[in-house]
């Protein structure tokens, strides 16, 4: 779990710093993408 | 990488192009003010900041004032790698072509570039906590925003949860009733299966005579409806009949009446009808007669009067002498008649009046005898009417009574044919049945429901999944951005002490940012005491100095491989000797260490003097 974690906190880092903030907020298209990576981490195992 | 070409056009004082050499070590940059130390400091900045931090920063925009149109260029050159970048004002902002020399440049310069604006030497000189700074070196609003949106995200998914825990909760409650009737199938499903068997010929033959004896049930039924119709309609027709007898009996003595008083009421019309003729014709000479007389009176009255008027001895009608006394007499005479005619005319007149009135009341009673006599026509009509109907009505009680007989002759022979026992049986098998089918169709029905939510809330296993990893992901994110703040202050604390042994400056026993202010305090030795100092407490020049060892702290743990680190000369001018190892020591550390220095104003333009670092 601890690893799935880890590359989940990876990839939504990555996700929202490459992301164009508007007013220091998420936009809805960073928002949907973040939406698909926890849709895809929470239907892996834990030991994926 | 031992020496870097720089090349610089149109940034700052920099017009034309201009090159520069920088080399692995110290680099000190000297040059009078407004011959470009700044401006070269700045194109660093241009080349490594990213470009939304170009435009955010509008301070860069300055930098191309002199010549609004030009392109500024930046190129570094090294042995082996060469990179540039154009800027040009478009539309108000600055618009960079060209990627930044160093892919993580906003931060490096954060930590890198210790100029006057930069943000730690900023908050240490005020003796500010420094928690804005150590929050954008680490990242942690990165992981705020993330903590905030798996927030949400957790709070949506929960609520759509909560939906479909609703309708689970339906579910199950359908599940029970769905048992619930299972149950009560199984024990109908017994019940019927514990009633004693029937014999299938005699059941099928009970059943052929139950059905039969119902039908005809029914028919009797309905002919006893029928009958009793046609016995209301019966008895109706007999009463309209009574009620015609009384009025032809009544209708007939009038015209009795009316023919006894005037047995021939015909020849007694014509018979006045000759009468008033007659009288009328006698009225007519009597008239005739009167107008005679008259006339002869007129006459003889004329005589008179003209013999009187001209003494006539002789009657100017007939020529005879006239004989006055004759005369006189003839007058009374005529006067006489003419009297009796009137009267006698009167008197006739008045009988032809009475036997035109009685003429008239024997015709009236003839058109009222006629009138009865048609009226009675009509009653007799009509009473025949109905007897024909009652005739009929008759004739179908007859048929219906027979009808009636016969079905209940056949019921009773019906009915002792019937098995009680076995009825009764079939009566209850056939409610059992009735029973066990209403209950299959409601099962039928709970279990298409079932089958419809089951598949309408599948989703809620992939949701329950979804907010359990959100719980864990929320959970870590959120240790994860404590732990990157304390991760960062724990090295920024480990590697400021480091260097300051490293230096020997002996001036405080240990330095420590703290992780709940996020404030820099410093322990000194007093009298073989450790004392907490806070920020406050320390001189300018030992807070910037504080300040460049925290930044030169923060480029070893997290930019090893920046190849740059600018001290400005207002920086360092505060504690030369110090910044004197300070540089030796980033000269060990760092590739190209990059000072200014204010040059004598004689010297015309700027220069780089280079350094190895001692060792």
């Amino acid at each position: 779990m601890d690893r799935l974690l880890r590359d989940f906190e990876k990839r939504i880092l990555k996700e929202i710093k490459d992301s164009h903030l508007i007013r220091g907020e998420l936009s809805i298209t960073t928002r949907e993408r973040l939406q698909k990576i926890i849709d895809e981490f929470s239907g892996r195992r834990e030991n994926e | 990488m031992s020496e870097l070409k720089i090349t610089i056009q149109n940034i700052g004082a920099f017009d034309t192009q201009k090159a520069f050499t920088l080399k692995k070590g110290i680099n000190i940059i000297k040059a009078p003010n407004a011959l470009g130390k700044t401006s070269l400091i700045k194109a660093l900045e241009l080349a490594i900041l990213p470009e939304e931090e170009l435009q955010d920063k509008g301070h860069y925009m300055h930098l191309f004032a002199t010549d609004p149109l030009a392109t500024a260029t930046v190129s570094i050159l090294s042995k082996d790698k060469t990179w540039g970048r154009k800027f040009r004002r478009s539309n108000g902002s600055l618009l960079a072509v060209g990627e930044p020399f160093y892919e993580n440049g906003g931060k490096a310069f954060m930590v890198c570039f210790a100029v006057p604006e930069n943000e730690l030497i900023n908050l240490m000189i005020r003796g500010e906590s420094i928690k804005s700074y150590i929050e954008d070196i680490s990242d942690s609003h990165y992981y705020d925003l993330a903590v905030k949106f798996l927030k949400d995200e957790k709070e949506r998914s929960l609520q759509k949860l909560q939906y479909y825990r609703d309708r689970l909760f339906l579910l199950d409650e359908l599940k029970g009733r769905m048992e619930s009737e299972q149950k009560g199938l199984e024990e109908l499903k017994t019940k019927l299966d514990s009633l004693p068997p029937i014999d299938h010929e005699m059941l099928v033959r009970q059943k052929k005579i139950t059905t039969e004896y119902e039908e005809k049930y029914r028919s009797l039924s309905e002919i006893k409806r029928r009958l009793g119709e046609l016995k209301g309609q019966f008895e109706e027709i007999n009463h309209t009949i009574t009620d015609l007898e009384k009025r032809i009996t009544s209708q007939d003595a009038l015209i009795k009446d009316i023919e006894k008083q005037h047995p021939i009421i015909d020849a007694e019309i014509e018979e006045t009808e000759a009468k008033i003729n007659s009288m009328e014709s006698q009225l007519n000479k009597l008239i005739t007669e009167q107008g005679y007389v008259e006339d002869q009176l007129n006459i003889a009255r004329e005589v008179v009067v003209k013999r009187q008027q001209y003494k006539d001895q002789i009657c100017h009608a007939c020529g005879r002498p006239l004989d006055p006394e004759h005369l006189a007499k003839r007058i009374d005479y005529l006067t006489s008649r003419y009297t009796e005619l009137g009267v006698e005319i009167k008197k006739l007149q008045g009988s032809i009046e009475t036997l035109k009135a009685s003429k008239r009341a024997l015709e009236e009673r003839k058109q009222r005898l006629m009138s009865y006599k048609d009226i009675l026509r009509e009653y007799k009509s009509q009473l025949q009417e109905q007897e024909r109907k009652k005739e009929q009505t008759e004739q179908k009680i007859f048929k219906l009574e027979k009808e009636k007989e016969n079905l209940e002759l056949e019921l009773k022979k019906l009915e002792q044919t019937i098995d009680k026992q076995v009825k009764e049986l079939l009566d209850l098998r056939t409610t059992l049945e009735v029973d066990i089918e209403t209950r299959r169709s409601r099962i039928k029905a709970l279990q298409a429901r079932i089958e419809e939510l089951t598949e309408e809330i599948k989703p809620a296993e992939k949701l329950e999944k979804r907010v359990l990893f959100l719980e864990k992901a929320l959970d870590h994110m959120e240790k994860r951005a404590k732990e990157v703040v304390t991760a960062v202050i724990k090295r920024f604390n480990e590697r400021v002490n480091e260097i300051f042994n490293i230096l020997r400056f002996k001036d405080f026993h240990k330095i420590e940012i703290d992780d709940v202010n996020f404030k820099v305090h410093v322990y000194r030795s007093r009298d073989g005491q450790i004392i907490k100092f806070p920020l406050e407490a320390l001189s300018t020049s030992e807070r910037i100095t504080l300040a460049v060892a925290l930044l030169i702290a923060g480029k070893h743990e997290y930019f090893p491989d920046f190849p740059f680190f600018v001290l400005d000369e207002l920086v360092t001018s505060y504690d030369p000797t110090r910044f004197q190892k300070l540089i030796q020591y980033l000269g060990n550390v760092t590739d190209y260490v990059i000072v200014t220095s204010l040059a004598p104003e004689e010297e015309q333009e700027l220069r780089i003097e280079y350094a190895k670092p001692s060792v």
